[in-house]
């Protein structure tokens, strides 16, 4: 019997994003919360898990490995899957991979580099509010951002230019969930809005999102 | 005649990074030059390639793929590689894979953009750095000094492997092209991976074309 436990807090982007693909693989796990603000990111047990301090991490059957995107083929690898999110095909593969390479800067570091200055640093961390001086560049980048996005879905309406939606899509999709909180303004791109609401309505993303929100109200709102 | 091109030029860290892999793995292929400063990447035919217009980008048989660490990963599978740097076991992979994901902002993000702002860009009429526009860059140097000899203090290698892998090659491409802004003597951890590295013939090699390519640049 196999044993995967799913370190990280549901609030985090890319904890979803792997709660999310195990769901939708039927691969089962234990999920174990961490609490960023009470630091326990950064105990000794967590630190021999991930030297890196940082969420999500996995240990399945003795075997710790950090970074999401990397998590995703390592279980993919070790369960078999063979299904739309991350299928067998090297081709299709190769897709989803170069997307979550070109995620950390194209989308993540856009979103919720924005999201962490503006609310989660000043709320939570004691950072200085953003003055609208420095908030410009950052509001410059992500009016950007709809632009890229919008092209990036223009050739198949999927992130990795795929057939069909993928891991890569919920990826995305729980940056920009998240990023919300900022007032994205799907509305105006339609493009963006129409797959944001497909991703939106799959039971897991659901499920996850759901999952999240809870915490967003735990923490008083945001 | 290969059934795989490989499209990029030898200076830019992640195409060597690609181009290193093939060699080291025995993967015929041909390699297809992109002149940069003449503005290749952004033909029509090469956008057909990689509509992101950057480099390395590959062309095996009918396919197209872009993003160097994509290329890797897949050219292991196309090609049924099980070697050092890049071995079918899933759990190094997953190692390898987790280094060349913080490797974007970790190593990357840390150095190139120092590099650009201090010899590229002046050269093409951007400002000279002064001290006070170059402290932030130097401060993030050095930030990545220590964080990078963290990383190697573990195995000694990059990705916490028992041996090299191309996640060291990845990152010794970046540190490559930005010795002249660096001062690895001070760092004796980095300096022997750096070394070590070097030493491997084929790396040796390319490292060598990337020079002539630099030094005409500089001239």
């Amino acid at each position: 019997m196999s044993e995967l436990v799913i370190h990280g807090n549901i609030l985090s982007q890319p904890v979803r994003s792997v709660v999310e693909f195990c769901m939708l693989s039927n691969i089962e796990f234990t999920h174990k919360d961490l609490n960023l603000i009470k630091g326990e990111h950064l105990s000794e047990e967590y630190t021999r898990i991930n030297p890196f301090q940082e969420m999500p991490a996995i240990v399945h059957d003795g075997y710790n490995v950090w970074e999401s995107a990397a998590i995703i083929p390592y279980l993919a690898d070790a369960y078999n899957v063979d299904n739309q999110w991350y299928p067998k095909d090297i081709k299709i593969r190769a897709r989803i991979n170069a997307y979550l390479h070109w995620h950390h800067q194209g989308v993540r570091d856009i979103l919720t580099g924005y999201l962490r200055r503006k609310i989660v640093g000043p709320k939570f961390f004691g950072a200085p509010e953003l003055t609208p001086e420095n908030e410009a560049p950052l509001r410059a980048k992500l009016n950007e951002w709809y632009t890229t996005f919008s092209w990036l879905l223009s050739e198949t309406h999927y992130v990795a230019r795929t057939q069909t939606a993928t891991v890569a899509d919920l990826f995305a999709f729980n940056e920009i969930s998240s990023a919300r909180l900022l007032q994205l303004d799907l509305d105006a791109h339609p493009t963006i809005k129409a797959w944001y609401e497909e991703i939106a309505a799959v039971p897991a993303v659901q499920e996850a999102t759901a999952g999240a929100m809870e915490v967003v109200k735990l923490l008083g709102g945001l | 005649m290969s059934d795989l091109t490989v499209y990029g030029n030898v200076f830019s860290q992640p195409t060597r990074s690609v181009l290193t892999f093939c060699r080291l793995s025995g993967i015929e292929h041909t390699h297809k030059d992109l002149n940069f400063l003449k503005g290749e990447h952004m033909s029509k035919e090469f956008t057909l390639i990689n509509p992101f217009q950057a480099m390395p980008a590959i062309v095996h048989g009918t396919f197209n793929l872009w993003e160097s660490a994509a290329i890797v990963s897949y050219l292991a599978d196309a090609y049924n590689v099980d070697n050092q740097w890049y071995p079918k076991d899933f759990k190094i992979r997953a190692r390898i894979n987790a280094y060349l994901h913080w490797h974007h902002q970790g190593t990357r993000g840390s150095i190139v953009n120092y590099l650009v702002a201090k010899l590229f860009a002046p050269k093409f009429g951007a400002p000279e750095l002064t001290e006070e526009t170059e402290a932030p860059y130097k401060a993030k140097l050095e930030e990545w000094y220590q964080t990078f000899t963290w990383l190697l203090s573990e195995t000694h290698y990059v990705a916490r492997t028992n041996m090299p892998t191309i996640a060291d090659v990845f990152a010794y491409n970046e540190v490559f092209n930005a010795l002249p802004i660096m001062n690895l003597d001070a760092h004796p951890a980095i300096k022997a991976w750096f070394d070590e590295i070097s030493a491997v013939p084929i790396i040796r090699e390319i490292g060598q074309e990337a020079q002539e390519v630099y030094r005409k640049f500089l001239a």
